[in-house]
């Protein structure tokens, strides 16, 4: 046994002695521990969430959503469909454009009725929300003014009524009294970012259908994908002039995914901080706890120490045998608390509904942060005990 | 030769407060190698101060200190503790143990902070359990032994290390008459063949009487102590 192993062995011992106090002290820690892993994998698993919904459409998509009016005298001018088709010519840096018409309606079926959201929308709002259709087809621009719907994924399960594989296509609904063909279902869908609404609960007809259909219905919104080499300030203010020149007096608010992306990036950065704040100071009460028994074992074994002291060892050696005891009790709240902030992160994942996701190098810097944390709740337990002098185990005697 | 304790006019006080304690005032001692020296004097009178500064475990406010020929004045904290462990061997009263270490373990101890190979240092200690008469308890823990058994691994720790001086605190007080006695044999014998310096804090005139000189402490003062009475049942060491 050279000093080193006699310094670990008498600091397992030591540890092994005071279980009960060293339980409690590493149960802080652990949860210290668990609490940063936890809210550092639980802010990675958020972003990718938030990222995942601008992949499906792209970051290169923009939004131009029609303003309220700025007198309430005055109701904000109407947006031609044909405004929207000649948009596309005029910004040669836009492609994909799709108008978007939304209202709340009621829609019949087999003799029920029932309020739904439906969207009249041009062929490339199914290519920007990534679109596909489980059964029959997707909308095209041939299919402008025709009576067709294609209807979301929760929708056609509530127009099936509970009788599953009930045939749609072909079938026929009214909307405003007017007979609409179902041409297809769509898969699960998820809107981009951009877009609020739910499309597993809505229907789509194309844009021309919905004005002819739904009385008074107006554009809300056009989205579009800009070329990627083509900067998205730059297309939004081309196409908002364009739009302004053929509208007048209309008012336009417009948002990029890009600009949303930065905005999001900038809310989980400081979503992550205050994270990091609340599981820092976890960790300090945890390590204030090691700290606290430690100290408590200092003094406790005032004559161990000057008895070792007396025998030979340096103040290095009594210093090395109470950090390797804070550091072997930290590593092992490491040890304890990293699965428990994995634990904690797949909860809150399974309860929210996010994809779990955990990078091996997260509880893996857990136990180096736990490690690391030991060394500095030790030190001055360990500064502490080395400063004892050695006439203290003459002292004590008998 | 040159002496293992050289004391020249040493003198330690203790602040208690505002009042100044001379725990030792002005005393001279030397020690030759082999030399059984034993100390006593009433409670208070200075002798575990005189025997933390011998020990280096304190130092003096004045004086010299020369152990084995070297000066201990201007000796660095860490230096002092590695000539601590290499020229002195320490039986404490009691005898207390590190609990989590075996007794040969315990014994060891000082020679693994000198740098010694562990082989080494358990092949020294359990050859000097042996010569305390303790081989068959090498590997029990400090809570199973008895006291007289503690004591005589306390014994051995300190003369595992061939120690120039060995410093004796009471290291019979805690035993009855037999034990003590046989302690005493043990320890002067022990000394006597390593060649060591041999200082010990008694009560007992009987085992001041076996030292080849005894001296008194008095209110921190040394002098020459009167002749020991012997004790009926008891036959003193041989010094």
């Amino acid at each position: 046994m050279t000093p080193v192993l006699l310094n670990l062995r008498i600091a397992l011992g030591a540890l092994h002695d005071a279980w009960r106090r060293n339980l409690l002290a590493l149960g802080g820690l652990a949860l210290g521990i668990g609490a940063v892993v936890a809210m550092l994998a639980l802010t990675l698993i958020v972003r990718a969430e938030s990222l995942r919904q601008f992949d499906r459409g792209g970051l290169d998509v923009i939004a131009l959503r029609k303003a309220a009016a700025t007198t309430t005298a005055r109701r904000p001018p109407a947006i031609d469909l044909d405004v929207v088709r000649r948009l596309a010519l005029a910004v040669p840096a836009l492609d994909a454009v799709t108008p978007v018409l939304e209202r709340r309606v009621g829609v019949g079926f087999a003799g029920r009725t029932a309020q739904t959201t439906t969207l009249g929308v041009s062929e490339g709002f199914f290519d920007l929300n990534a679109l596909r259709a489980a059964e029959g087809r997707l909308l095209t621009d041939l299919d402008e003014n025709e009576p067709f719907v294609v209807v979301g994924r929760d929708h056609a399960a509530n127009l099936r009524a509970g009788t599953p594989g009930e045939p749609l296509l072909g079938r026929q609904l009214t909307i405003e009294g007017r007979l609409l063909t179902i041409v297809g279902v769509l898969d699960a869908a998820q809107a981009i970012r951009l877009h609020a609404g739910d499309l597993n609960q809505s229907l789509l007809l194309p844009a021309g259908t919905f004005t002819r259909v739904i009385d008074g219905a107006e554009i809300a919104v056009i989205y579009a994908r800009h070329r990627p080499d083509a900067a998205a300030a730059d297309v939004v203010e081309d196409a908002s002039s364009f739009l302004r020149s053929q509208v007048e007096g209309l008012a336009l608010q417009a948002t990029s995914a890009a600009e949303l992306v930065a905005e999001m990036e900038r809310q989980l950065r400081l979503f992550a901080l205050l994270l990091g704040a609340v599981g820092s100071i976890a960790l300090v009460l945890g390590a204030t706890g090691i700290m606290n028994s430690l100290l408590l074992a200092v003094s406790e074994r005032r004559r161990e120490i000057g008895l070792r002291r007396a025998l030979g060892a340096l103040r290095s050696d009594i210093q090395a045998q109470f950090l390797y005891e804070a550091v072997i009790l930290c590593g092992i709240g490491g040890l304890l608390g990293a699965p428990l902030g994995a634990a904690l992160t797949r909860l809150v994942a399974w309860h929210a509904g996010w994809a779990y996701a955990l990078p091996p190098v997260l509880p893996l810097a857990g136990v180096v942060l736990a490690i690391g944390t030991g060394a500095l709740a030790g030190f001055l337990p360990a500064y502490q005990a080395a400063r004892l002098r050695p006439i203290v185990a003459m002292r004590l005697n008998g | 030769m040159t002496p293992v304790v050289h004391l020249e006019s040493v003198s330690r006080t203790y602040y208690v407060g505002a009042s100044a304690v001379g725990a030792l005032r002005e005393v001279s001692l030397q020690v030759a190698p082999g030399e059984f020296v034993a100390v006593s004097g009433p409670s208070g009178s200075g002798k575990s101060t005189l025997l933390n500064v011998l020990g280096l475990l304190d130092r003096p406010d004045r004086g010299v200190y020369r152990l084995d020929g070297r000066d201990t004045a201007a000796i660095r904290d860490d230096e002092l503790t590695l000539l601590r462990n290499r020229k002195i061997g320490v039986i404490f009263q009691n005898s207390p143990m590190l609990p989590r270490l075996t007794a040969a373990e315990n014994v060891a101890v000082p020679l693994l902070y000198r740098g010694r190979r562990p082989g080494e240092a358990q092949v020294e200690a359990h050859r000097m359990l042996a010569r305390v008469g303790l081989e068959h308890c090498a590997d029990q823990r400090p809570a199973q032994l008895s006291g007289g058994q503690l004591q005589r691994v306390g014994i051995a720790r300190a003369l595992v290390g061939q120690p120039r001086l060995i410093l004796a605190d009471e290291p019979t007080a805690a035993l009855d008459l037999e034990t003590s006695g046989a302690m005493l044999r043990l320890i002067v014998d022990l000394a006597r063949e390593s060649g060591a310096a041999l200082v010990m804090i008694t009560h007992e005139p009987q085992e001041a009487a076996a030292a080849q000189r005894h001296l008194a402490l008095t209110a921190g003062q040394l002098a020459p102590a009167r002749a020991a009475l012997s004790r009926p049942g008891w036959t003193g060491a041989s010094a």
